[in-house]
């Protein structure tokens, strides 16, 4: 069982925490280098986590759980105009990548209004791409129970919805989770309700992924989605000319490759592991609605039959 | 004591009101409309939908004239041409961009830093019209800042609206339905209270 942590620590001699991390079979999924200070984000083996500390000790680092590590989290607007934008739009976003997820934000094209509010097919093929969607709605109740699960309906993955009053998510068709206190606001959220608030929409975030992965434990995807990253990573030297962040963004059950399809999908198709199977073989690889970007979705034992 | 509260915001909805009394305060200030802004009423029903908001406005700044910071005159004696001394630097842009606009830029001299010479046969006529130029409109430019706080405002949605805009008060009445007279009603009835409240105070 691996455990999603964060590193937070300097630059100076951070390669020693990367090779601990590879020699105890564990993956870095994320190295972020911000001038003298790193952040990386890796996933360890449960039982050798005090080797990592110690070492983290020496470095004089800060480690802590990122519990969305590895997952691609949808936050979904009712539009991307200034009404939502930067503000709690981008705060919540921000909250959420602190804690290791990688975000992408979607502005609906009609998201908006009361009665008028609608979602398309397409956003919907487009959310259902990620993990969990996050839903930042706005300040009014009737609002939020009545009039905005036209925009929640079709959405097949777990759906946390933001909004200011306090409401029992009962009430909220298609809704999993309810995180009060984040309301439509124009400031930027940094005051001590708000950041709880925040903390708390982070908390269910976890705990709705924590299920997910437990569910997933009981029919074990065949590959661990970091292993295929790394033979990416390996056999397809392009990905390391990808500008866009994180070019391999691992999910729960797959990760987006950011390569054109059509120019890489037979490659990614042939990419083989040392147990002589091929990736073709054991995931479905579709063309994302995202940039044409690649979508690996990895099949579960139950499908194959074997785990390697 | 209602009737002194700067900005009051009354929905069903108590949550709602409050946070929305938040968000005009933060687009109020974001847009430098706090003292512009005398006093501001909001209702919101989300059931309807409707969104209402009038303001009290402050008197403005006047508008800013050529005569107001320079000197306007004739030029020497056989010379087609008017002499414009500056006193003040700050309205130059402006003030070029309407010279050359109706003159021309090569009529426009502006070798010294503080002296403009106009060349125009019509000098005797248009001493007196610039020294009357409007240079700078404060009045447009609030206009325009309010127009855009209303539209930051109002819920997004809310596309259908009526509105006035007049040197005493500003009225929105927004939703995504036609508007209906009873909620232009409201509206007008909020904006009396205040106009006559504002005059009793005063």
């Amino acid at each position: 069982m691996l455990e999603p942590i964060m590193y937070e620590g300097g630059v100076y001699k951070h390669n020693h925490l990367v090779e601990l991390v590879e020699d105890l079979g564990g993956y870095i999924l994320q190295t972020n280098i911000m001038q003298t200070e790193i952040v990386i984000i890796m996933l360890v083996p449960m039982n050798d986590i005090h080797l990592v500390e110690n070492m983290t000790k020496k470095l004089l680092g800060v480690l802590t759980r990122a519990p969305l590590s590895g997952t691609e989290i949808a936050v979904v607007a009712p539009t991307l105009a200034y009404h939502h934008l930067p503000h709690p739009d981008c705060d919540i976003a921000e909250f959420l990548r602190r804690k290791g997820a990688k975000t992408n934000m979607i502005g609906l094209a009609r998201g908006v209004g009361a009665r008028v509010c609608q979602i398309s097919g397409h956003e919907r093929s487009l959310i259902n791409e990620h993990d969990v969607a996050v839903y930042i709605l706005g300040n009014f109740k009737h609002c939020i129970v009545e009039n905005k699960p036209k925009i929640l309906e079709g959405i097949e993955i777990p759906v946390v919805v933001t909004g200011a009053p306090e409401i029992d998510v009962e009430e909220i068709p298609m809704a999993d989770a309810y995180v009060g206190n984040l309301g439509r606001i124009a400031h930027r959220m940094r005051k001590g309700p708000e950041m709880w608030a925040m903390d708390e929409a982070v908390d269910v975030v976890g705990e709705i992924l924590d299920k997910e992965r437990n569910e997933l434990s009981k029919d074990p995807l065949c590959v661990m989605p970091p292993r295929v990253k790394k033979e990416i990573e390996d056999q397809i030297p392009e990905i390391a000319d990808v500008l866009s962040p994180l070019p391999v963004t691992l999910k729960l059950k797959g990760m987006r490759v950011k390569l054109d399809y059509d120019e890489f999908h037979k490659r990614i198709e042939n990419i083989s592991f040392v147990e002589g199977v091929k990736l073709k073989d054991i995931a479905y690889i579709k063309k994302g609605l995202l940039k044409d970007y690649i979508l690996i979705e990895i099949k579960p034992k139950s499908e194959t039959g074997f785990v390697i | 004591m209602e009737e002194y509260e700067k900005i009051i915001v009354e929905s069903d909805e108590e949550t709602g009101a409050d946070v929305y009394n938040r968000v005009i305060i933060d687009v109020l200030s974001d847009l430098a409309l706090g003292r512009v802004l005398e006093k501001v009423r909001a209702y919101i029903d989300v059931k309807e939908p409707v969104f209402i908001f009038v303001a009290l406005r402050r008197f403005g700044l006047p508008s800013i004239r050529l005569s107001d910071f320079a000197e306007v005159d004739m030029g020497d004696y056989g010379k087609n041409e008017v002499t414009i001394n500056l006193l003040k630097e700050s309205y130059i842009p402006q003030l070029l961009n309407k010279l050359w606009e109706r003159y021309g830029k090569g009529n426009i001299d502006h070798s010294e830093r503080s002296m403009i010479i106009v060349h125009t046969p019509d000098y005797f006529t248009e001493v007196d019209f610039l020294r009357e130029m409007v240079i700078d409109e404060k009045i447009a430019q609030i206009n325009d800042r309010i127009m855009d706080a209303m539209l930051r405002i109002i819920p997004e949605g809310f596309r259908v609206r009526y509105h006035q805009l007049t040197e005493e008060y500003v009225l929105f009445v927004a939703s995504e339905d036609p508007i209906k007279q009873e909620w232009k009603d409201k509206a007008f009835s909020i904006r009396n209270g205040l106009v006559k409240g504002g005059k009793d105070n005063a």
